[in-house]
């Protein structure tokens, strides 16, 4: 844990890459550590081809929650969804690239289980929409047979 | 003056100041747990062996060590898990007494373990729940101003868990009394009562809990007391062996408090060393220990308030136990626990289980230390040093 506050992760958390507030972005989730109150919000605007095109984090945290939103939000440009929720917590311990106590993985984590948590009620969403209609078809054929 | 840090083995490896989390266990308490298990395991209040009644006659003692820490009956003290369990146990308890136009009036000061239960119960049964506020500048809590003639429990902690802060219960209770003789009224002294004397008949309040593992005995042993004119009319809220007179296929009749609110199998070995514990405080003078632990907390914060930055969580005017949270300017609270941590501190960040006290003071969280009698000027030492060595690499 020695090298917890090297120097790049301390520019990070000083300086931190894509801090800000997105308008109108196609994503858009917060969430919190209940422990420490950490909070992280993030936006995510897609390409035509639904590639990451921007992503952005706001939020107030420790020297490794705040890198970890820097971290993930420059490394998911340009990535579909589907390969973002493929990102595992190891990849990106990888980023971070030191060893964390399990304390402060929960730190790490945030971000990104903030984003795909996202990701999952924006399919949740869309799923609803093309679902619906078939929902009220299924119920008239029910009462049809019903009767 | 003594070196107690001798009688408990882990401290010979690290700085630990995280006692209001919970405290390390002395050698007298730790070769107790080995001889119960070696020489006199046995099930309590079953056996006419004498295994079974040696230790039932022990556990009988601890209750006893524990009746006279607190100036109680003996038959006022019921064992449980933990103070959050006999929180919980109360608000099962006392579930049928809440209702519609019923309040419960709790402070925002409290740890989760006593808000939450209290939350829970008005939320399900339509009471309200009143929640008294802290006054930042005058480090004190009124929950007395809140209760009416519909209010059916108060409860509210002796000692707070992030600041230290002592709320003068007793002052408190009489206020209470005054406007309402029917209100229960609930203690959380979880944290008073392993650095200040709790007197139960002088206090004056229906139920005290706290917990053995915060004053040097092990963990699943929670200690509540009830007065015993109360104790014999309220009905138990779980079931089991132990706790019932006779049991029918038709109905069942419960056994004399407190034996009526312990169902099951007792936790012995867990209650005998707690109460081995207490043996090793009362042997090492109570008020030598408190003394120092005073003398300590102001060291820590006369050093605290040096530091640049540095914002200490009450300890102005009110009267506080040897429990300090503060912040850093512009450093998070997790990384200067991380920077204690590499130097051998033990120290907490976060909310310490208490939100809406972090809440009202308009924060996420804060860094706490937390003192024992064990502790010396060397370990504060360390830790200021810690904190400005988090300054020097973060600020």
């Amino acid at each position: 844990m020695d090298d917890l506050y090297r120097q790049e992760l301390l520019e990070l958390y000083r300086n931190p890459k894509n801090k800000g507030i997105m308008l109108n972005p196609h994503i858009h989730t917060d969430d919190s550590n209940p422990l420490c109150g950490d909070q992280v919000e993030i936006f995510v605007r897609l390409d035509k081809e639904g590639k990451v095109k921007e992503a952005m984090f706001e939020g107030k945290g420790c020297v490794i929650s705040i890198a970890s939103a820097s971290l993930l939000t420059d490394y998911i440009k340009g990535k579909t969804l589907k390969e973002i929720e493929y990102i595992t917590r190891e990849d990106l311990l990888d980023l971070i690239g030191i060893n964390l106590s399990p304390s402060r993985i929960k730190c790490a984590v945030l971000p990104l289980a903030t984003l795909k948590k996202g990701i999952l009620s924006q399919k949740e969403k869309e799923s609803s929409k093309s679902t619906k209609p078939k929902k009220e078809e299924e119920r008239k054929t029910t009462k049809a047979n019903k009767k | 003056m003594k070196d107690y840090k001798k009688d408990f083995p882990i401290l010979k490896k690290t700085i630990y100041l995280d006692n209001a989390a919970t405290t390390q266990k002395p050698s007298q308490v730790i070769e107790r747990i080995k001889k119960f298990y070696e020489e006199e395991n046995a099930s309590t209040h079953s056996g006419t062996y004498v295994l079974s009644e040696n230790a039932t006659a022990m556990l009988d003692e601890a209750r006893k060590i524990f009746a006279e820490l607190i100036n109680s009956e003996e038959e006022e003290i019921i064992f449980t898990r933990n103070a959050t369990d006999s929180l919980n146990m109360l608000a099962e308890i006392f579930r049928d007494k809440a209702e519609k136009n019923t309040n419960i009036v709790t402070t925002e000061i409290e740890h989760h373990s006593n808000f939450i239960p209290w939350q829970q119960l008005a939320q399900k049964q339509n009471a309200a729940l009143k929640i008294a506020k802290y006054d930042i500048e005058k480090e004190e809590i009124k929950p007395a101003e809140l209760v009416d003639r519909n209010t059916i429990i108060a409860s509210f902690t002796v000692m707070s868990n992030v600041t230290g802060l002592f709320t003068d219960a007793e002052k408190i209770i009489k206020e209470i009394r005054a406007k309402n003789k029917n209100t229960i009224i609930i203690l959380d002294a979880t944290q008073a009562v392993p650095h200040a004397f709790i007197d139960v008949k002088k206090l004056d309040a229906d139920f005290i809990c706290f917990s053995a593992h915060k004053m040097y005995g092990p963990a699943g042993v929670g200690i509540l007391f009830g007065k015993k004119e109360l104790l014999n009319k309220i009905n138990p809220s779980r079931y089991g062996g132990s706790m019932m007179h006779s049991v029918t296929k038709e109905k069942s009749t419960w056994a004399e408090s407190p034996h009526r609110f312990e169902p099951g199998t007792n936790n012995a070995e867990g209650i005998i060393c707690a109460a081995e514990a207490v043996k090793y405080m009362k042997k090492e003078n109570l008020k030598e220990l408190f003394k120092k632990e005073e003398e300590l907390k102001k060291y820590a914060v006369q050093e605290m308030k040096k530091i640049k930055g540095l914002e200490i969580l009450g300890h102005k005017k009110s009267k506080h136990g040897p429990v300090i949270s503060f912040t850093i300017k512009n450093i998070h609270p997790h990384d200067v626990a991380t920077i204690c941590a590499q130097k051998n501190v033990c120290v907490r960040a976060g909310h310490h289980c208490a939100q809406p006290f972090h809440d009202a003071l308009g924060i996420g969280a804060s860094t706490r230390i937390s003192l024992s009698f064990y502790n010396d000027r060397k370990d504060i030492d360390a830790c200021i040093n810690a904190l400005k060595q988090a300054i020097k690499t973060l600020g």
